[in-house]
């Protein structure tokens, strides 16, 4: 096993003046989990891809990386593919082959192993991935979470010593995203694997990591435990507050540092009923919304995609109403983005009504990527009309008018594309799953946008599994289920009474406040009790 | 005794080539009608109804059509059945040759039909990797790409649906532009997306040298003793071929050497090479019966 250290380490790109990476020192032991943060655009992949040196971006590098006691620049391509693994975000992007089997074999191919040391490293894969029973399907095929399991378990046929993940299950469901990083610190506990892993999603890497590094603008600001890290998240790691998980940030607002931070739901827990002992006051009262106009009601929607198959829809029936933003919630397979193209007429129902009045719809799509077909942000923009001005400052994207729609970051796209649907001037915005892979900062600015949105009498649909958002920022929240809908609340009331499916703050204050939800609620109740 | 499509590629492959190859060059016919019931047979047996209906509304069409054809086109032979309205004669050789023809061409196309259940894509690629194994990759990843970009171009026009610019909307041209931009995203979005995936290769140690080629295909003694009693019987046939068994003339009569022991047998190992893939399949049937 070999350590990898970083020393006085610096990287600019060509044609830029300024650093990509500035003055880094790091040292990750064998065996260690290291989990890397920041903004996006803070520099965590160009730092990443330096540690593969295969992957390295040409451009000035000053100062060293060392993988044991080489210089990681002189580590030959074999050692290289066999010691230190790599997995990118795309899941479908880096798969090569068109079935299971062989993108596993793939690399073990490359480093010329014979057919019967490769089917026994495969078997071994299979197995320990849980997707043996894919072994002969067509990779184009599997799910996204499937696919991104498929290549780790490829990665991993090599044996690394080293594995390093770029924001692995950005593009993935809750659901899946959990599952992999599951197997993920079962490589690190159980074989002892390095890991080295970027991700916006902390609340479930934190309780596995080791080592904690945030980043800022190319500079390491911070090293250390996820405990330590969280007990100055209200001094010098303020920056970050946004993107920590929920137990660290109700600790941070109330500034009480006597006791250690808490990581996870179950040390929030027992925090907080240490901090607070005789609650006097548990509830949160919240006045009733008012209602609005009707703007979309569905009447017993029926739908399948394939004449043999069973109905994804059976029976929905629901009222969004103008100037609410409505959250659908709902496992996956739900029928959850089915139901948003019924919405906006993409398919038509096999039964049942979509009542509306002569309005504009439009539909912001999983993949935002798809909305962009020209060579600039503007002309895109100017493809749907002249005065692209507004909405561009809405929705903060005018420093990029004039790159090309591919080469913004995630963010960006996701805020341009979010431009484009608003410049068709919609009654109906709706949403498939938008803060997918998003920062927790712009996390923010979005849902300001929404909000602006409905203050002006615009109804806003979304379908997410983003709880903490729904909690956050939606109105009135709708669980799809069966086909159904089966619960329609005001959303706070809707997490409230729920046990699991609920918030972080929700489930962590439970045994103590009765229905306080956001991160917001339980500080505003403990405050009112420490008095 | 197990199936023969769960045999090794080069199993199968030596035998399809057999059996295409002489069901191709020898007119004689016995060998004919050996090529067309088995091939015939075996297809019915991998396919059922898909099958017969090959059966019926491929080949017996396609022999009774040559025949017509042949006989009303080409007058040669001494055996006149009837005059032609045009003053040419209709004779019974070049009816039995247009046959023969449809019955070649049938039994050709049954084997194929074959072919394609039992030596699937897979198998055909393993076969190539051995002697190219770039041009094998490239396959590969040629197939992946067509399900994926086909279901990234319906995801970008329900994209563009949605915004009011699919191909479904607008005026004609209106149409036809927003068609041509979204075949143009695709292709920018498929050489954007082939950067990453050829990091990906890089950093999973493509370049390096010497490069194995992995099979899931397992070559078994099973698998050596039908190539055995393949080959085998290709040795005979072909011995037979040589002395002229398979001689036939259909211009201007018809003629055929006469059946001798030795020809008898060269019958025999031709109809036992046709029948291997039935044998082995109907073996497997049988012991499943027996076991259960």
């Amino acid at each position: 096993m070999e350590s990898i250290k970083i020393k006085n380490f610096s990287f600019s790109y060509p044609l830029k003046n300024e650093k990509a990476l500035k003055n880094i020192n790091l040292s990750v032991n064998p065996g260690e989990y290291v989990v890397i943060c920041g903004k996006s655009g803070c520099g965590k992949t160009t730092l990443l891809k330096h540690l593969k040196p295969v992957l390295a971006p040409h451009g000035e590098r000053k100062g060293e990386i060392l993988f044991g006691s080489k210089d990681i620049f002189t580590v030959p391509l074999r050692e290289q593919t066999e010691k230190i693994g790599y997995v990118m975000q795309d899941p479908d992007n880096q798969t090569v082959t068109d079935k299971v089997f062989h993108e596993i074999a793939f690399g073990l191919e490359n480093l010329g192993l014979d057919s019967s040391s490769i089917r026994l490293r495969a078997a071994e894969m299979a197995e320990y991935f849980g997707i043996s029973s894919l072994f002969e399907k067509d990779t184009a095929k599997l799910s996204g979470g499937q696919k991104q399991l498929l290549n780790l378990a490829s990665v991993m046929a090599m044996h690394p010593d080293i594995l390093i993940l770029d924001e692995p299950v950005s593009q993935l469901d809750p659901v899946a995203a959990s599952d992999f990083l599951g197997t993920v610190n079962k490589i690190n506990k159980e074989l002892g694997v390095t890991v080295i892993i970027t991700e916006h999603r902390l609340e479930e890497i934190f309780p596995a990591a080791d080592k904690i590094i945030v980043m800022d603008k190319g500079e390491i600001k911070y090293s250390g435990t996820p405990s330590d890290a969280g007990s100055r998240l209200s001094g010098e790691l303020s920056f970050m507050f946004r993107a920590f998980p929920s137990p660290m940030r109700i600790y941070s607002i109330t500034g009480d540092n006597t006791l250690p931070c808490p990581v996870t739901v179950r040390d929030g827990r027992q925090w907080l009923s240490s901090l607070i002992n005789n609650p006097t006051e548990t509830e949160i009262i919240r006045e009733k919304q008012k209602k609005n106009e009707k703007a979309i009601e569905l009447r017993d929607i029926y739908f399948r995609y394939e004449k043999k198959e069973e109905n994804i829809l059976k029976g929905v029936s629901a009222v969004f109403e103008e100037g609410k933003i409505t959250a659908v919630l709902g496992g996956n397979g739900a029928g959850k983005s089915t139901l948003l193209n019924i919405i906006g007429g993409i398919y038509k129902p096999l039964f049942g009504k979509v009542k509306k009045k002569n309005i504009k719809i439009s539909l912001l799509p999983q993949q935002v990527q798809s909305l962009f077909t020209e060579k600039t942000v503007k002309e895109d923009l100017l493809r749907i009309g002249k005065d692209y001005k507004e909405a561009a400052e809405i929705t903060e994207i005018t420093r990029i008018l004039d790159c090309h729609p591919y080469d913004i970051s995630g963010g960006e796209r996701q805020r341009a594309a979010l431009c484009k649907v608003l410049m068709t001037d919609p009654d109906v915005l709706l949403l498939d799953e938008p803060t997918k892979g998003m920062d927790a900062e712009f996390k923010e600015a979005f849902a300001s946008v929404l909000k602006k949105l409905a203050q002006q009498g615009k109804t806003v649909i979304t379908v997410s599994h983003d709880i903490e958002f729904c909690a956050c920022h939606c109105h009135v929240c709708m669980m799809l289920f069966d086909g159904k809908i089966v619960s329609s609340k005001e959303a706070k009331e809707f997490f409230a009474g729920n046990m699991f499916y609920t918030t972080a703050a929700h489930r962590m204050s439970r045994n103590i406040f009765k229905n306080a939800v956001t991160d917001r609620e339980v500080y505003k109740l403990c405050k009112k009790n420490l008095k | 005794m197990r199936s023969f499509s769960t045999c090794h590629p080069a199993t199968n492959f030596i035998f399809y080539m057999s059996a295409v190859i002489f069901g191709m060059i020898f007119l004689h016919p016995v060998f004919l009608c050996i090529s067309f019931l088995t091939s015939t047979a075996y297809n019915i047996k991998l396919k059922g109804a898909k099958g017969l209906k090959m059966l019926f509304f491929l080949a017996v069409p396609l022999t009774l059509f040559t025949g017509i054809v042949n006989g009303l086109t080409s007058h040669y032979g001494i055996t006149v059945l009837a005059s032609l309205p045009d003053g040419n004669s209709l004779t019974l050789e070049s009816i039995v040759y247009g046959v023969v023809t449809g019955l070649t061409a049938s039994a050709v196309i049954t084997w194929f039909s074959c072919l394609n259940e039992t030596l699937t894509s897979d198998k055909i690629l393993y076969l190539t990797a051995g002697k190219m194994p770039k041009t094998a990759l490239i396959i590969t990843m040629a197939l992946r790409f067509a399900p994926l970009y086909l279901q990234k171009a319906k995801e970008i026009q329900q994209a563009q649906k949605g915004l009011g610019t699919g191909v479904t909307d607008g005026s004609i041209i209106g149409k036809i532009k927003n068609g041509g931009k979204i075949i143009s995203v695709l292709i920018s979005r498929a050489l954007e997306n082939g950067i990453e995936t050829s990091d990906s290769m890089k950093a999973r140690g493509y370049g390096l040298k010497p490069k194995t080629n992995y099979s899931n295909y397992v070559f078994t003694s099973y698998d050596a003793v039908i190539i055995s009693l393949t080959l085998l019987c290709d040795a005979f046939v072909i011995a037979g071929a040589a002395k002229g068994v398979t001689y036939v003339l259909y211009n201007p009569f018809f003629k055929v050497n006469q059946v001798t022991a030795f020809s008898g047998a060269v019958f025999i190992f031709y109809g036992a090479l046709c029948l291997i893939p039935l044998i082995t399949d109907l073996g497997e049937d049988l012991k499943w019966k027996a076991l259960k």
